[in-house]
């Protein structure tokens, strides 16, 4: 698959390791973002001219075709900036009109910033508290104690479906059934779901799913947020502007119907083509024969990591997860992290923007090693031969 | 006594031998061999790294004096340059001598994030002189 992505054409040597992080793009992403720019670079939405309908089509044909993958219908389909923005968007514009101060936002110890962050300001706005499924001191989701928790009265959920630091997959299908059954709107994360599995929004069951673009392939500056249509047809708008009204008069308007009453302003547009091609990579490479072979990737990259004396991981990944962070007993991450760069792994090192989770693991910087379409047994090999060098000389 | 500029251009010399990847590895041995026997404070740690990284600058007899450490053995190799070149400098000698630069020149390699980490070094160094 590696012939698909320039960036190896590049640098013959990369072991990148680091797609949870960000995606690599295969040059059907690139065609489609130069092509716009190249052959037809018109504004959307208001084209009375070819140019400008060429750019019309093919925004809203990517938008056509990522509803069509994800099982849900084209109207439910809001483009935003990212995952963080989506966030957001529900946020400001539906939980903070729904909740009553002293109500419960339901969130886990798990979440990255912009799943918890996002909550923290409408808490100070609307009086609201946040509350949240413990993490055991290996980093582990306790469901049991998030069921008591959402059993006990939520106004809301939010969760992840993939935790970043520690790879686990939640059992969203059962979390997002007890929400529904108890009538708790909900919002699931897919930021690190959606690379490696192919989401049903509609039969998940989920009211909010939200996903960035450059982890799947595609461009940077481009989210998604799938809503329930009679949920977004709700929402006020949170970003004023052109593009997003019906009327306008000098001291109201009136807004289009969702997902145009989301996308204020002259929107990425070069990038939600890039994204349509990114979605119909995924469509094509993300088979199930596929997901076993990065299956036995991961479990490659879970032994060569497992060989390492002193070796502790957060959480427990195991060869269904799709990334591993660990720490190594007496080699600090940053030069375990600027060692393996120098042998051209690149890997990830930092608190991964969760501090909470690091902090409850007792862990001030970790690294992590996450896998993707691309990743190969030689990647393997080299990452093993790195890292056994690394520990030598660093210890 | 040496100058300031005299010791960064010994070890100029020293690494003029050694390609990309030895240099690298001279920065792990570097940072293997400093020593440190002093415990720092809070307030010494400088703002910025990924690593923690203590830093005492002070003066003595109008020259700086530098002791520090870090966790990570890579910015402890940096840390070990920072003392061996400003320690026993004069205040002047320290505010003509750009240590980045210098980094550059002999390609010894840092990422971005341990660059930002650097400048607090250096302006700690700065604020000192």
């Amino acid at each position: 698959m590696k012939q698909d992505f320039p960036l190896f054409a590049h640098h013959p040597e990369l072991v990148y390791l680091d797609y949870a992080n960000t995606a690599p793009k295969p040059q059907s992403v690139i065609s489609a973002v130069t092509d716009y720019y190249t052959s037809y670079s018109g504004n959307v939405h208001r084209a009375n001219h070819e140019i400008g309908s060429r750019a019309d089509h093919e925004y809203e044909s990517a938008r056509i075709r990522i509803a069509k993958y994800l099982g849900a219908s084209r109207d439910e389909v809001v483009f935003q900036k990212n995952t963080t923005e989506a966030i957001n968007l529900v946020a400001q514009s539906f939980v903070a009109k729904l909740i009553e101060p002293g109500e419960k936002i339901l969130l886990t110890g798990l979440e990255h910033h912009a799943n918890l962050v996002s909550w923290q300001l409408i808490a100070a706005r609307t009086g609201a508290q946040l509350v949240f499924a413990e993490v055991d001191s290996d980093g582990c989701f306790d469901e049991q104690q998030w069921l008591k928790l959402l059993i006990s009265g939520v106004r809301f959920a939010a969760f992840t479906a993939v935790s970043n630091v520690t790879g686990e997959r939640f059992p969203i299908e059962q979390m997002l059934a007890a929400a529904r059954g108890l009538g708790v709107p909900t919002l699931i994360d897919a930021a690190q779901l959606m690379p490696h599995e192919r989401v049903a929004f509609e039969k998940l069951g989920a009211d909010f799913l939200v996903f960035s673009g450059h982890k799947v392939y595609g461009p940077t500056g481009i989210g998604v947020l799938v809503g329930r249509y009679e949920l977004l047809q709700a929402m006020d708008p949170w970003i004023g502007g052109g593009d997003m009204i019906d009327t306008v008069h000098l001291t109201s308007s009136t807004f289009q119907e969702p997902p145009l009453r989301f996308e204020a302003g002259t929107p990425p547009i070069a990038s939600v083509i890039g994204l349509g091609a990114a979605i119909d990579y995924l469509h094509q490479h993300l088979t199930p024969e596929h997901h076993q072979f990065e299956s036995k990737m991961m479990e490659g990259v879970l032994d060569v990591l497992s060989s390492v004396d002193g070796i502790r991981f957060l959480g427990e990944p195991d060869a269904e997860a799709r990334l591993a962070s660990f720490v190594i007993d007496g080699i600090h991450s940053a030069d375990l992290g600027a060692y393996l760069n120098e042998r051209h792994v690149a890997v990830r090192v930092g608190k991964m923007c969760a501090h909470p989770l690091l902090e409850q693991c007792g862990v001030d910087s970790a690294v992590r090693a996450s896998i993707g379409l691309c990743t190969d047994q030689n990647d393997i090999d080299k990452f093993s031969d790195a890292l056994i060098k690394a520990v030598n000389r660093l210890r | 006594m040496s100058t300031l500029q005299q010791r960064a251009d010994e070890i100029a010399e020293e690494l003029s031998y050694l390609d990309r990847e030895e240099r690298f590895e001279w920065i792990i041995d570097t940072g293997k061999e400093l020593g440190v026997s002093e415990d720092f404070q809070d307030h010494e740690l400088v703002k910025g790294c990924q690593s923690k990284v203590w830093l005492r600058v002070w003066k003595e007899g109008g020259h700086l004096r530098l002791i520090g450490t870090s966790d990570a053995l890579l910015v402890k190799g940096i840390v070990s340059l920072l003392i061996t070149l400003y320690d026993s400098a004069s205040p002047a000698e320290a505010a003509g001598f750009d240590f980045i630069g210098w980094m550059n020149e002999n390609q010894i390699s840092l990422s971005m994030q341990r660059m930002q980490g650097l400048e607090g070094m250096l302006k700690r160094i700065r604020e000192s002189s």
